[in-house]
């Protein structure tokens, strides 16, 4: 234990197993993964997100969302989130597939946000929301968003996503209108295109686990539990 | 309390001060700059730097039984703990309670892999590459969102001019628009598809809006959209609601034949403006 | 080296000062100017993060507080704190006390100190450029990561040349056998590169997509904490131990083990914060398998502590390095069995998502880490100002404001957080239910972040008399209760 080169050499190499194992074989295994293609419906999932979508996602990183909102459900046992409709099942690593900034969070000060776009898909709700959250969500703990937002003078019709008009202080002067500017309409964008509810075969929701108790315990064989399972996928889809 | 040596009858020699052995210094320590050594009463009283036992002196025994038994029992536990929830190491697994033992035999089910594409028409192709690219915005049912993103069904753009459409898919849209006699409902920007999708996808997502949620209208082929990204060229920037009225009605895309019993192009655009 | 060469010479009697004195003189001279200007630095971004952690925590209560503009927004501010209090203050208080007590065990001068002053500099420098860039919304989403690839750039420079002129002290030393707490120090000074490149790598400069950016964010904290901040951590607790009360380690062996089981299972943490996560289960497992095997490290350590304190346990009460570093230790040792015990599922899942999860990190980073690097203040700076600490009661206030404080602060977030968790498993209590059960705990960890903003800012203040050379003078050190000359250390 004296010599440096032994300590070293000996703290490079456990590092570098921890490194291995935590980092290097699960970028190799989920390197791997592709979206999901419906053979019926040609559904793709998820689909790689451009544009406005980016953008939002950008002024999502910017704010610093993450510290206060997360967008990963867990499974039922460790999450009541699927029980308080926040999604219809678990997160797994295909939903992140295209994420070019992996945004799960680790802090839940304010609701989970994975499939925000499709339990609020109204835009002015969440223009509304973010100028002043506690004027749609009463108790809420989320501060104001107001400088994603302007205000400026009516010029002739009032803008369609104006989300408040004020007066002008005397009779007869201009009302004012306030307007979210790109930024808020970034996210918003961002925020309704949020929806990881599509089935995935690796993602257990609860009926499929109950599925799969129940075929576990009649003895039945991977044949039989592969019928019910794509059975279980279409009503799914068909309950949506 | 006395530790094991005391107990023992020894006096750890390290109780009483260090003392450095001549011999081990290489060279002298430069201290004739700096303060006066008298002055530094903290560094005078110090106790010695601190030392472990020495190898081969007396210690408390090799190893002690506890830390043994410890380890014994933390490793047992590890190797438990790795076979029931691990999910056989399998990349697939996310639920570590809901697995069976027999998954570590099995193979892959599948999962993640892409499904294979049988021969499809245009429209069943235009349908997936949209849905690749633009149900985020305009969605699934072509309905887009009132005021922030336009709709697609019964968009006398879609269904018009099939060179104005090119024109949106490969330069993209800038500015208020007018749809289906809203004036300057959507104020938004759509981004520019020509640089990230070919010719091929861009004809057959056309195709597939055309004819998608009761739309009616001709199909474009890849031919049709080569020559429309070659006329097209010139333009720089997004396109705007005038830049699309600057192309005359009657100017389609040469090339394609209509669909049988369908009247020319020219004449489907009529409910523009 | 064998026990030949190590028999007892008789050292040659000089009148004065003896040899052993001088010559810890001459290498404390050496790492003056370096070692104060880490401090210093440390100390200023300890009383800036603690002052928006103050901000931060009273936004909890009053989400308007300070919402007029984008970059006083709580999610700007947050990142601000984490990485100031981590890079800023944590690190280079212990970077400061490692080139220290390297310099000491190596028994070598500092030659050359300006080239890790560049480098104190060259941190500082990417520290301030990462908070404005945060603040002018160029931050990153990664939890201690969120610095923008150009300010760590400069991290890392600085860090090059300090960690190279650390290796270089135990390259040439001039002691024969080896101390444990060098060991720890190699292991960090060889550590944080690689783990700050590979970060900075896999996530700004060549991202990888998706899921896996989590696995390597949670490594990433999980073995900066580990590998970085608790082994230099360790190695001033298992220098400073010893050292104040006159007493050997322990044991030679648990050293050795307890060293090498640290570095085997501590480069395994990280992922249990991430517990049922959009990762395959495997990667997780593993991770809480690794961390409860981090019981053998943590023990290993305590009973090394406990049997070299144990004779000279008093001594606690009126040193006030011992009583931060031992207090420091001791909260080691819970912090390693709560996180023990958290890492598991099926209790962990109740502070997952949860304040409590900052509670844990806060017991590494503040209890225990934050309290030894204090006490290692109060022992270092005298040797390097040439005045005692001025004043007893302010080291009392200090260390009242600092223990109360983060008592108090872990009480509400531990408790609190496990609350929220409980709340949050029964979906019949609304979202704005938990919170408002909550209430009362983020109230009472605002008071906490006031008595350790209290408590920081006595010891910025007296540390800053030290730098004027505005203490007592020599002889006896100040101690927290008055004692005989026999105990001076």
């Amino acid at each position: 234990m004296n010599k440096l080169g032994s300590v070293l050499g000996g703290v490079f190499a456990l590092f570098t197993l921890g490194w291995i194992v935590m980092v290097a074989i699960p970028f190799l295994q989920l390197d791997a993964l592709e979206p999901q293609v419906d053979a019926d419906t040609g559904d793709v999932y998820p689909v790689n997100r451009s544009g406005v979508v980016a953008q939002g996602r950008a002024v999502y990183v910017a704010n610093g969302c993450v510290n206060c909102h997360s967008q990963q459900l867990l499974p039922g046992y460790a999450d009541t989130g699927i029980v308080r409709q926040w999604g219809t099942r678990q997160n797994v690593a295909r939903d992140y597939l295209y994420d070019t900034t992996m945004l799960a969070g680790w802090n839940r000060l304010g609701p989970d946000l994975s499939s925000i776009g499709k339990r609020r898909d109204d835009a002015h709700w969440h223009y509304r929301h973010l100028y002043n959250p506690r004027s749609v969500s009463p108790g809420s703990i989320m501060p104001p968003y107001s400088f994603l937002f302007e205000k400026r003078k009516v010029a002739g019709a009032v803008s369609h996503d104006a989300i408040a008009i004020m007066k002008g202080v005397l009779i007869g002067q201009p009302s004012y209108e306030i307007v979210p500017t790109d930024d808020a309409r970034a996210l918003v964008g961002y925020l309704l295109s949020l929806d990881r509810t599509h089935p995935l075969p690796e993602a257990l929701t609860e009926a499929k686990e109950e599925e799969k108790k129940d075929a576990e315990a009649s003895g039945a064989g991977d044949a039989e539990t592969a019928a019910p399972a794509a059975e279980e996928t279409s009503t799914e889809k068909g309950a949506q | 309390m006395k530790n094991r040596d005391e107990l023992a009858g020894k006096v750890p020699p390290e109780l009483t001060p260090q003392k450095y052995p001549e011999g081990e210094m290489t060279g002298e320590v430069d201290y004739t700059e700096g303060q006066d050594i008298t002055h530094q009463h903290a560094v005078q009283r110090e106790k010695p730097e601190p030392s472990l036992r020495r190898e081969g002196e007396a210690s408390l025994g090799t190893f002690p039984l506890w830390l043994i038994i410890l380890c014994g029992a933390a490793i047992f536990w590890a190797g438990g703990y790795l076979m029931l929830f691990s999910g056989a190491f399998r990349s697939d697994v996310y639920s570590e309670r809901r697995w069976d033992p027999g998954m570590f035999f099995a193979s892959g089910d599948g999962a993640g892999k892409g499904e294979e594409q049988t021969e499809k028409t245009s429209p069943q192709l235009g349908e997936i590459f949209y849905k690749q690219n633009c149900t985020t915005c305009h969605q699934a049912t072509g309905l887009g969102a009132a005021g922030q993103y336009p709709p697609l069904a019964g968009s006398e753009w879609v269904t018009g001019n099939n060179k104005r459409l090119a024109s949106i898919l490969l330069h993209g849209l800038a500015g208020p628009i007018t749809i289906n006699g809203q004036k300057q409902a959507y104020s938004g920007v759509m981004q520019a598809w020509g640089p990230t999708l070919t010719d091929e996808k861009i004809a057959h997502i056309l195709t597939y809006i055309r004819q998608a949620w009761g739309n009616s209208a001709p199909p474009v082929t890849p031919e049709q959209m080569a020559a429309a990204r070659a006329a097209l060229q010139g333009h720089a920037g997004a396109m705007t609601e005038e830049d699309l009225l600057a192309i005359p009605e009657n100017d389609t895309l040469p090339g394609g034949a209509p669909p049988a019993g369908e009247a020319p192009p020219a004449a489907e655009g009529g409910a523009a403006s | 080296m064998t026990a030949a060469t190590l028999e007892e010479m008789p050292v040659t009697q000089t009148a004065g000062p003896s040899r052993e004195a001088r010559e810890r003189a001459a290498i404390d001279t050496s790492t003056r100017f370096p070692v104060l200007l880490f401090y210093a630095s440390a100390l200023f971004w300890l009383f800036l993060a603690s002052l928006i952690s103050l901000i931060t925590s009273i936004k909890l209560h009053y989400p308007g507080f300070l919402s007029f503009c984008a970059a006083l927004n709580f999610g700007r501010l947050v990142p601000v704190q984490n990485n100031l209090m981590f890079y800023g203050w944590a690190s280079l208080a212990g970077v400061g006390t490692a080139i220290w007590i390297m310099a000491r065990l190596c028994r070598v001068e500092l030659r050359y100190p300006l080239f890790i002053t560049f480098g104190a500099a060259l941190w500082n420098l990417g520290l301030i450029v990462g908070t404005i860039a945060i603040l002018a919304g160029a931050g990153g989403p990664f939890p201690y990561l969120e610095f923008p690839g150009y300010a760590a750039v400069l991290i890392f420079l600085g860090y090059s040349a300090i960690g190279i002129w650390g290796v270089v002290l135990y390259r040439f030393r001039r002691s024969g056998h080896v101390f444990v707490s060098q060991w720890y120090l190699i292991c960090a000074f060889f550590a944080f590169p690689w783990i700050y490149a590979i970060g900075n790598l896999m996530l700004h400069v060549l991202p990888v997509e998706g899921a896996v950016q989590s696995a390597i964010v949670f490594w990433f904290a999980g073995n900066l904490f580990g590998l970085w901040l608790t082994a230099i951590g360790l190695a001033a607790a298992y220098y400073m131990i010893p050292k104040v009360t006159g007493l050997p380690i322990f044991s030679y062996h648990l050293a050795t083990f307890g060293f090498w089981t640290f570095v085997l299972f501590y480069s395994f943490r990280g992922l249990p914060a991430f517990l049922g996560g959009p990762l395959p289960s495997w990667v997780i497992t593993a991770s809480i398998v690794a961390s409860v095997l981090t019981i053998i490290p943590i023990a290993t350590v305590a009973v090394n502590h406990h049997f070299t304190l144990r004779q000279n346990i008093t001594m606690m009460h009126f040193s006030p390095t011992l009583r931060f570093v031992v207090i420091g230790a001791m909260a080691y040792t819970l912090a390693g069995c709560l996180n023990i015990i958290f890492s598991l599922r099926s209790a962990g899942h109740f502070m997952h998502l949860t304040m409590g999860a900052r509670g844990l990190i806060q017991l590494d980073l503040y209890a225990f880490f934050s309290m030894v690097m204090f006490g290692c203040i109060y022992y270092i700076v005298p040797r390097l100002v040439g005045v005692e600490w001025r004043s007893a009661w302010l080291i009392k206030l200090h260390f009242w404001g600092a223990a109360y404080g983060i008592g108090l602060l872990l009480l509400m977030l531990l408790v609190g957080g496990l609350m929220q968790g409980a709340a949050m498993m029964d979906p019949g209590n609304s979202f704005e239910q938990v919170y408002e059960s909550t209430l009362p705990f983020l109230a009472g960890s605002t008071i906490a972040q006031v008595l350790l903003f209290f408590g920081q800012t006595v010891f910025g203040l007296h540390f800053l008399m030290m730098l004027a050379r505005l203490g007592r003078p020599g002889g006896a050190p100040t101690l927290i209760v008055p004692q005989p000359a026999e105990v001076a250390h």
